[in-house]
């Protein structure tokens, strides 16, 4: 007889003649959730509704109520029947998740906390055995846990934050006169082993993150002693050059099938933050007179036709087409107001305004052109 | 979702009776359109209020003048939104000219009014809130809840009332998004005044920008005692209005809440609520996230995720309390969550699981 976990769905074959008349508890091996297995292998009906999927259907239902093609009344069965609203199961399954990940953040910000607030009448020995023990633990929890099931992961994430408390500790107490960038690389640098193992999208962005950090503080640091080398520019070209890489990267290993990186929404964060830093340097070189300017337009540019090009015909994702639509029309503001308002002229303002309408208004009606066809 | 699926759920409530006739077709705008536009139409906003300074000064230095500017603006775009048939770019300009509008009447409230002065705000509050129920436009609503919200805070900030004008935006936040079906008749109207009451629990309670806490802080030792008290006053009732969330959900779940599992999560409830009690902002922040879990609607999670990630970030610049008693906060917090999901996943086990024979 197959049986299949109610929160996480996965299923494994187990001898009928094993499980109790009146029933019995069990514990799903991947994610841990207990539920009742009865022997009777008598079919479920057919459930009218569909299962529920987060998000489907939702907005067309709506719209259809809006536009009276169905009456309100009959919303709450509409949305019952397409699986829009959560039941008592995924209810479960959603708390399950929340109490798991609240609970597993809030506990290494508790540490984090509480090594910030540098307690002067804790002695180092004591300090470092609260961070390391509780270091160990983690991961000693992760490696029971198993990084397949989500507590594992959890375990492996606070793991990972409680490294970053490890290493201000090791800062704070031995006064070492790391530049904070050093902090941030370190971190990263120790962490890496675990987050190329552990096979899960939200902990590379917390790397990214880190990694992220390090670089702008790099260049915060150096940026007043060598200000022509690595100066905001610089800044600019690197952080966009690190999230562009990491993009690429992310498109590319979810295009050959690996499964934990196929959700859209991690690699849309890595879109914003690339096009952001990328939109902020042709920004900069604009308006920053002392900057030569066409290699960063160019490199710009050749962002926006990437994007264009992978985004609009291979993985067709209109949220990164979306970002790439804004940036345009921030820099086409950026570029027109450099040029025109010296002066302070009101036209100027008005033509600059019009402008920037005009580019987003053809920028939806372009990509409400381009969802028809994702739909169709 | 694509055609095929559209039509799929289309045929399957024809089926069930809901609705008669062919799929309808509508051109499809998703969320981040909407955003992409919303912003594109707000730095339009600032080119034409660079315009009005630039070419009538005396607008921004006179009451009377920026107001009479403001229901210009204002009225322009009211027009607009009203065309029949009113294109893409006509949209966004009447967008822009209206978020103008409402920049010219916060000239000509402050113009008139001092800053300091709680009145000040809450006379803009009402012009936001008037502008919301008139202007007939998605996003030129969306942009004056948040205004109004902003205002509604500064306003109880000023009075000295620091943390009690956050109950009342959840309070609404709530009432819309669990009303939300009831209320479809005007969706227009309740959809992005919902999303704003959103994005105003993120503002005030998530990333407080605003210097309210440094208000607060300045005024603590000073008047009554609701004044001093404001913010602990605050989180009460937004814990109040989590819990009566709560009981709502359970009884669309048709869970009896004198039932022993009913009971048990009202507890979890009420207890998460008072071991983070001083963490002022939490409970609203997990608020939204629920709300968006129980309507099913993925923009309104995403904001709660966004304003749970922004609390726990804001929480160690905060203020009011030292970094150890936040770590004991946070530190029992986490420690309560996780014992809750262990004795939970013991005490009810998932009733049955699915079988395939």
């Amino acid at each position: 007889m197959k049986i299949e976990c109610p929160s996480c769905h996965f299923s494994a074959d187990v001898d009928a003649a094993r499980i109790p008349p009146k029933g019995a508890n069990t514990r799903c091996p991947r994610c841990a959730t207990a539920f009742r297995v009865v022997p009777d292998a008598t079919p479920a009906p057919i459930s009218p509704t569909l299962p529920f999927r987060f998000g489907h259907g939702r907005s067309e239902i709506l719209t259809w109520a809006t536009d009276g093609r169905l009456a309100v009344e009959k919303l709450p069965r509409a949305l019952r029947l397409a699986g829009a609203l959560p039941g008592p199961l995924e209810w479960r399954r959603f708390l399950d998740g929340l109490a798991l990940w609240l609970g597993a953040v809030c506990l290494a910000a508790a540490v984090i906390f509480f090594f910030a607030y540098n307690w002067q009448e804790l002695g180092h020995f004591t300090r470092f055995g609260i961070v390391e023990l509780l270091l160990a633990a983690a991961i000693l929890a992760s490696w029971r846990l198993g990084l397949e099931r989500i507590a594992g992961k959890a375990a492996l994430l606070v793991a990972t934050l409680l490294v970053g408390a490890l290493l201000a500790l090791v800062g704070q107490t031995y006064q070492t006169g790391a530049d904070p960038w050093e902090l941030f690389a370190t971190w990263a640098l120790c962490v890496l082993p675990w987050v190329a193992v552990a096979r899960f999208a939200p902990l590379w962005l917390v790397w990214l993150t880190l990694v992220n950090l390090a670089v702008g503080l790099y260049y915060h640091a150096f940026a007043g002693l060598f200000g022509f080398l690595f100066g905001t520019e610089t800044l600019w070209w690197v952080l966009a050059g690190v999230n562009t890489l990491a993009l690429a990267a992310w498109e590319l290993a979810a295009g050959r099938g690996v499964s934990w990186l196929a959700e859209r929404w991690a690699p849309r964060i890595v879109a914003t933050a690339s096009l952001g830093y990328a939109t902020l340097l042709a920004a900069w070189t604009i308006v920053d007179h002392d900057s030569v300017g066409i290699a960063a337009l160019a490199g710009y540019s050749v962002w926006l036709a990437c994007a264009y090009v992978v985004y609009r015909h291979r993985i067709r994702d209109l949220y990164v087409l979306a970002l790439g639509v804004l940036s345009l029309v921030i820099v086409v503001a950026v570029f027109l107001g450099n040029n025109l308002l010296r002066h302070g002229d009101a036209g100027a303002f008005l033509f600059i305004g019009l402008v920037v309408l005009g580019l987003s208004a053809a920028g939806g009606w372009w990509l409400r052109v381009v969802a028809r066809e994702v739909e169709a | 979702m694509n055609t095929a699926a559209c039509r799929a759920l289309w045929d399957r409530l024809l089926a069930a009776g809901l609705v008669a006739g062919d799929v309808p077709t509508r051109a499809a705008s998703p969320w981040f359109i909407r955003v992409m536009l919303g912003i594109a139409g707000w730095i339009g906003a600032l080119f034409i209020l660079g315009f009005i300074g630039a070419g009538f000064a005396m607008v921004m230095r006179s009451a009377g003048a920026a107001a009479v500017a403001a229901l210009i603006c204002c009225g322009g775009a009211y027009v607009i939104f009203r065309l029949a048939s009113k294109g893409d770019f006509a949209s966004q300009f009447g967008l822009a000219t209206g978020l103008a509008g409402q920049v010219l009447f916060g000239v000509a409230i402050f113009q008139q009014f001092d800053s300091r002065e709680s009145l000040a705000y809450f006379l803009f509050f009402c012009v936001e809130a008037v502008l919301t129920w008139l202007m007939p436009n998605f996003l030129h609503r969306i942009f004056t809840t948040v205004a109004a919200v902003v205002a509604l805070s500064l306003g109880f900030a000023q009075a000295g009332l620091h943390g009690l004008a956050l109950p009342l935006i959840v309070a609404g936040c709530a009432l819309v998004w669990r009303g939300e079906l009831r209320l479809a008749a005007r969706a227009d109207l309740w959809r992005p005044v919902g999303y704003g009451l959103a994005l105003g629990v993120l503002q005030t309670a998530a990333t407080p920008m605003l210097g309210g806490e440094v208000l607060f802080l300045f005024r603590r030792g000073g008047a009554g005692w609701l004044q001093k008290y404001g913010p602990e006053v605050g989180t009460l009732l937004v814990a109040v209005v989590f819990l009566a969330v709560t009981v709502q959900i359970l009884r669309e779940l048709e869970i009896d809440t004198s039932s022993r599992e009913g009971l048990a999560i009202l507890c979890c409830a009420v207890l998460v609520m008072g071991v983070s009690f001083p963490a002022h902002g939490l409970a609203a922040a997990l608020l939204i996230l629920i709300l968006g879990f129980a309507g099913g609607n993925r923009v309104l999670f995403g904001l709660g995720l966004l304003a749970v990630a922004s609390f726990l970030s804001h929480y160690y610049y905060q203020m009011r309390e030292t970094l150890l008693f936040k770590s004991l906060i946070l530190g029992a917090t986490g420690a309560f969550l996780l014992g809750a999901r262990w004795g939970m996943g013991r005490l009810f086990p998932a009733r049955e699981a699915r079988r395939h024979a």
